[in-house]
């Protein structure tokens, strides 16, 4: 009986698992890059709020909107660990490199996000509460487990979890949600699936590797680079909407004028270039995107403090 | 991890230990954050209904 005992307690014991990671693993494990821009954008909805917001609030909810964003990043990179393992971009995550066993990254995953909604419901409000948890459902949930795999619009749908934290940041400063959120929801949505193509048609090929039905893999190279120009069209549109509302000034109007121009052109340019220049475009429209929108923004809020 | 490093009794290794020791002293300054983040805002909240109420 004891020794039968002894053995489980060494099985339990085994090297492999104790071997539960680094402590940078599990930073990575939270997609800090992408944990940057759902910081900045939440801030700025917060800022941009009606009424005033103790300093401490402010940072509290920030923590809590990256601890949020960094728990759903976990769970998707838990139930994604076997297309990563395939694709050469993901290849050395925590997970499928094996850093990090599946089901820490998934209790992690778990803990942080009951943690981060709870907090926020007692901390802040539960308005904010309540579209932090649905984020988090939406980006882990309906994106990760239902859309990608399923459908070429996957991006499309899902963009709407990247799209929430102004949202959130709003609701947290005001205990509500009115137009002017919802025009930074628009921005964020319609800029996503541009920004994530120009990736997707880089990485084409890893997408078909892993069987990931991203738009180039369905529906071919020249129907994306239509796609992006559309979307792009769309979105030059939906940026101008805060100036058109009047929550918005020349200085907002003037900067996203010439930061659209930037965007269509390499959108059209992209549209037009040949095999061996559209790698190379595809890079610059993926690494111009995500300076356009943390610009964007951050006029937004230069305009508001201007006025 | 080298495979040649020494384990203890309960099979743990110098590194495995090291890495043990830095995740959670990294828990307990993620711990200590969020009782800051907790308190801070309950005075905060206390502050702002004692203004309230004196007027």
């Amino acid at each position: 009986m004891s020794q039968v005992k002894n053995e489980t307690l060494n099985q339990a014991q085994e090297p492999a698992s104790l071997d539960a990671g680094s402590a940078a693993d599990y930073i990575a494990l939270m997609k800090p890059r992408v944990m940057s821009l759902v910081v900045f954008t939440g801030l700025i909805g917060m800022v941009m709020a009606p009424g005033t917001m103790h300093p401490v609030m402010v940072i509290s909810a920030i923590v809590l909107i990256a601890v949020g964003a960094g728990a759903s990043a976990a769970l998707n990179m838990w139930y994604d660990a076997d297309i990563d393992a395939v694709m050469s971009r993901t290849l050395d995550r925590p997970v499928p490199s094996g850093r990090v066993d599946g089901d820490a990254a998934l209790s992690f995953g778990l803990w942080m996000s009951g943690l981060s909604v709870l907090s926020m419901a007692v901390l802040i409000n539960y308005l904010s509460a309540a579209l932090l948890a649905f984020t988090i459902f939406f980006y882990a949930v309906v994106y990760t487990m239902y859309l990608k795999r399923r459908t070429a619009q996957n991006i499309v749908i899902g963009g709407a979890a990247g799209a929430l934290p102004p949202v959130i940041g709003w609701a947290a400063a005001s205990n509500s949600v009115s137009l002017e959120p919802l025009i930074f929801f628009a921005i964020i949505f319609i800029w996503t699936p541009p920004h994530f193509w120009a990736l997707a048609l880089v990485k084409n090929e890893d997408y078909k590797t892993a069987n990931v039905p991203m738009l180039p893999v369905t529906a071919g190279t020249a129907a994306t680079l239509n796609q992006i120009v559309a979307y792009s069209v769309v979105l030059i549109g939906v940026v101008m909407l805060p100036y058109i509302m009047g929550f918005s000034g020349m200085l907002y109007a003037a900067g996203a004028a010439i930061l659209n121009l930037i965007f269509i052109s390499l959108a059209v340019l992209l549209r037009f270039a040949n095999e061996t220049q559209r790698n190379r475009l595809a890079t610059m429209l993926f690494a111009y995107s995500i300076f356009y929108l943390f610009l964007i923004f951050t006029l937004l809020l230069a305009d508001r403090l201007v006025a | 991890m080298s495979d040649t490093e020494q384990k203890d009794a309960n099979g743990w290794t110098p590194t495995l230990l090291k890495q043990r020791r830095r995740r959670a002293a990294i828990m307990g300054i993620a711990l200590a954050i969020m009782v800051t983040m907790f308190f801070l805002v309950t005075v905060v909240r206390l502050s702002a209904n004692i203004a309230g109420s004196g007027q």
